[in-house]
């Protein structure tokens, strides 16, 4: 027997003679705890506290009677989100825009991380790292106006780079048919949130034991079966809490994105494949409308929706991967 | 495990950037900016130095005894202007802020609306905290809210005690600002008088001047000739775009307005060229009707179809930003154009293109229409919107006294030229300023730089007296600018009285009028955007229609009967028939 091993058995029978109560763990490690609490109370600020104003979804809310004087009137605003004619195409849009999402965005930066580690060469390496991981650190404001211009048809880089190559005739107005919508929406999310999202991914890899890769190769393993039999079942677990995380937010299709890449909703002739529950609520009560009820209502419809997907996400990591949120 | 450490690390910081990065990414849009119909007034000119002799008389600058606080005790209040496109101009750092600040110890605090002024105000509310003064429109719903909730100070006793406004503000206009419990609430912003004999305009059509020289200045008085003239541009010049239109508000270009007023009978000078407005004013029935009544309100939709389809429209019309449109403007990349403010964004493009620059021209009208029934607005004299102090401010008259004095001669002159001891030491007798040494050997550029006219709390009419006076001093320095609005003054109607159109969109938001026009400009945002695109006449008559059905669906006609009540109440209210 090693001294480590001798160590870990003696911890072990330490750990069954006594259970440490909650209080003392909680003291033993008090320097971490201090760390959480700001991060406890940032949640019970701005997402708990917050949660009382839902009672607006139930009321004809007016602000100037605040939500102990304003007249109840139960389901009202429910009934009126789930039956209004563009019901059924707000939710297409979000379901098709989540799943291109989950499709395309999320596996996205798992792709780049495995192909970063497959790089021998540390200067390139970085380089790549820094350039994809910038884009993060712009706000979608600054981007929407950015793929604005671009895409522009009265002197758009992108319209006069394909009519210099004599690619087109004429200019084609991107942002304005429909059905490109999708397709530019997810482009710029994936530029734009490939490289941060990778860090957590190559962090992961960088995690995995190298006897691992030797014993893989010793084998016979080529480099691109390492990736498929070491690396991805190695950060398969991280991938399962992010997988789990981003079913939950199924319904958050995007909403800052969406709202700079319609011009603040003004190009409304996308509407049709544009307009997913976020951007509705926002438009019922902001956009000179202001039925602050009717929209706590349909905020409040898709989170109770987000909240099931994520359980049932939850249990289905459970239930075949034993491993899970909580 | 330290590369763990280090890594952990380094998100930590990277969270924290991000948080700082995002907080500095406000103000998402500046744009609507052009929105505002300038209606501006003149006077005082016809008399004596009409003639462009320079005043002899001159007299020093002096201080206003008639404002016992002002300048001698401090006063602070924030100030908020319930725009979108509305940034605040950092009070203090121009030298007119600044002097406000060291010389009359006034002190200022901007609240931006952070390019979404109905988000903002809905979170004043539900905190009911207010600033001390905000600048709103009119017998809007959150004017109408403030009043009825009693959160603004009324002004009544004030306007009795100080000279300016007391003096400014005809009886009429007072009436018609009087809320339903005969108090007046707010101050009017950029307000007129029946005692002016000139009106000027700033909005417009803008052609360029180098294209349209190139082209050999054909006729431009009929769409067809506009039509023309679009289609030899789009041929000659490639890279150029024949139209634009300014900015898309609630789902309306620009143009659709101007487009609306040349088909005739001051159609754009009484409310409404669309239905997110409300209905037509038919000033022959008396009565305010469904635009589908009205044939040319569909033929304006048709002739924009006809023009963006055919590529001639800027195809960028519904996605661009503000500042796109700025830059092909200011590049002079635009062949023809009509825009709200043509006066001020022809100006600044002029400035940059010299010659190469802008030059106004008449309205375009419908062939067969009576040119001189084009008419681009009416007169009102309650101005464009109203800057009112909530109950929150804690010494209301003393803000109302700093006001006054900003609506008197003093005042407006400074907004227009800057403190005395800058660009003037003394004024004429009119009030307008006369040029010092430094004023005479100043740049252009300098002069920009100072920023003159940035800081607007408040507009009277004295202000035209001034700037036409200062002009009368030397008429071949007028600017472009003050041509323009004089050139589009001339298609002001000036026998509609546009007061009694007040609170046409001051309907309550729970009301069946208030939520038929909510629905509505909820309609007419997307099916304006498919009226442009539709792709060939067929396409459009089905879009139309369904658009009709839509709107009518929605409540129009209680719109419509709130809007004739409310005519009718107004028209009572100012005794006119």
């Amino acid at each position: 027997m090693t001294a480590t091993e001798l160590a870990q058995a003696r911890s072990k029978v330490n750990l069954k003679k006594s259970q440490p109560s909650l209080w003392r763990k909680l003291k033993g490690q008090w320097d971490l705890q201090l760390m959480v609490i700001p991060a406890v109370l940032l949640i019970l600020l701005f997402s708990y506290f917050p949660m009382f104003g839902l009672i607006s979804a139930f009321q004809d809310y007016n602000p100037f009677k605040g939500y102990f004087h304003s007249d109840f009137v139960g389901f009202k605003h429910f009934h009126r989100f789930l039956n209004n004619p563009d019901f059924a195409l707000t939710m297409r849009n979000t379901i098709c825009i989540s799943l291109l999402k989950l499709f395309i965005s999320f596996p996205a930066p798992i792709v780049l991380a495995l192909m970063l580690n497959e790089v021998n060469r540390m200067a390139f390496k970085r380089i790549v790292q820094t350039i994809t991981y910038l884009p993060h650190f712009l706000s979608w404001v600054i981007v929407g106006g950015l793929v604005m211009s671009l895409l522009a048809v009265d002197g758009g880089s992108v319209n006069t780079m394909l009519i210099k190559l004599h690619l087109i005739e004429e200019p084609i107005n991107w942002l304005s048919i429909p059905e490109y919508f999708w397709g530019i929406l997810i482009g710029t999310s994936v530029w734009k949130e490939i490289g941060f999202g990778s860090i957590v991914y190559l962090a992961a890899i960088a995690g995995i034991n190298p006897q691992l890769y030797e014993a893989a190769s010793v084998d016979g393993a080529s480099r691109f079966k390492q990736i498929f039999l070491v690396t991805i079942p190695s950060i398969a677990p991280v991938v399962t809490i992010f997988l789990i995380l981003a079913v939950g937010n199924l319904l958050n299709a995007g909403f800052e994105d969406i709202l700079v890449l319609t011009n603040n909703l003004n190009n409304a002739i996308v509407s049709d494949y544009s307009t997913v529950i976020d951007t509705y609520v926002y438009q019922s009560a902001f956009k000179g409308f202001s039925q602050y009820s009717y929209a706590a209502a349909a905020g409040m419809f898709k989170s109770v929706i987000n909240v099931g997907l994520l359980l049932g996400a939850n249990y289905l990591a459970r239930r075949y991967r034993q491993e899970s949120l909580f | 495990m330290k590369t763990k450490k280090t890594g952990f690390a380094l998100i930590t910081i990277m969270l924290c950037l991000t948080a700082a990065l995002s907080a500095c990414s406000g103000n998402q849009n500046n744009e609507k900016r052009n929105e505002t119909s300038n209606v501006e007034t003149n006077n005082g000119t016809k008399g004596g130095n009409a003639d462009g002799t320079k005043t002899e008389n001159t007299q020093p600058v002096v201080e206003n005894s008639e404002y016992p606080t002002l300048g001698k005790e401090e006063l602070k209040f924030s100030f908020y202007v319930n725009y979108d496109w509305y940034a605040p101009v950092g009070y203090g750092n121009d030298p007119t802020t600044k002097w406000l600040k060291d010389t009359k110890k006034i002190n200022i605090e901007e609240v931006s609306s952070g390019g979404n002024a109905q988000q903002k105000f809905g979170t004043m509310v539900a905190g009911d905290q207010y600033p001390d003064v905000i600048q709103l429109d009119r017998g809007s719903k959150e004017f109408n809210s403030l009043v009825e909730n009693g959160k603004l100070v009324a002004i009544d006793d004030y306007l009795n005690k100080y000279p300016a406004l007391k003096e400014l503000l005809d009886p009429e206009t007072l009436n018609s600002l009087r809320s339903p419990d005969g108090k007046i609430y707010g101050i009017p912003n950029w307000f007129n008088s029946t005692r002016n004999p000139n009106q000027t305009l700033g909005n417009g059509w803008l052609v360029n001047r180098k294209v349209y020289k190139e082209l050999g200045q054909p006729k431009l008085e009929t769409f067809d000739d506009l039509y023309a003239f679009l289609k030899q541009v789009k041929e000659k010049y490639p890279n150029m775009v024949p139209i634009d239109t300014g900015n898309v508000t609630d789902g309306n270009p620009m143009l659709v307005d101007y487009i609306y007023a040349g088909m005739g009978d001051n159609r754009n000078a009484l409310p409404t060229s669309n239905v997110t407005g409300g209905g037509r004013v038919n000033l022959e029935t008396s009565q305010v009707e469904s635009l589908f009544d009205d044939p040319a309100y569909k033929e304006t939709w048709k002739f924009l179809n006809l023009l963006f389809r055919e590529k001639l429209l800027s195809q960028d019309t519904f996605t661009q930003k503000a500042e796109q449109f700025k830059e092909k403007i200011n590049s002079g990349r635009i062949a023809i154009m009509a825009i709200n403010d043509a006066a001020g964004n022809g100006k600044e493009a002029n400035n940059i293109l010299g010659d190469n620059g802008y030059d106004f021209l008449p309205l375009i009208h419908k062939t067969g229409v009576d040119a001189s029934k084009v008419k681009n607005a009416g007169v009102g004299t309650l101005g464009w919107n109203l800057d009112v102090i909530t109950t929150s401010a804690k010494s209301p008259e003393r803000i109302f006294e700093f006001l006054d004095w900003w609506a008197s001669k003093e005042g407006q002159r400074i907004m227009n030229f800057g403190p005395p001891g800058l660009l003037y030491d003394q004024v004429d007798t009119n009030g307008a300023p006369i040029d010092n040494e430094k004023a005479k050997t100043i740049t252009d550029k300098e002069k920009q730089d100072l920023k003159l006219f940035n800081f607007r709390p408040l507009g009277s009419w004295y202000n035209t007296i001034i700037v036409n006076a200062k002009t009368a001093q030397d008429p071949s320095k007028e600017t472009w600018d003050s041509k323009a609005s004089k050139f589009y003054g001339q298609f002001v109607a000036k026998e509609i009285n546009t007061d009694q159109f007040n609170s046409f969109q001051g309907m309550d938001p729970n009301s069946e009028a208030g939520v038929a026009s909510q629905q509505i400009k909820q309609i007419a945002l997307k099916e304006h955007t498919k009226l442009f695109y539709a792709k060939d006449d067929a396409a459009f008559e089905a879009e139309f229609s369904k658009y009709m059905d839509e709107v009518n669906k929605a409540g129009y006609d209680k719109v419509l009967a709130y809007q004739n009540k409310t005519w009718a109440e107004n028209k009572k209210q100012l005794g006119i028939q």
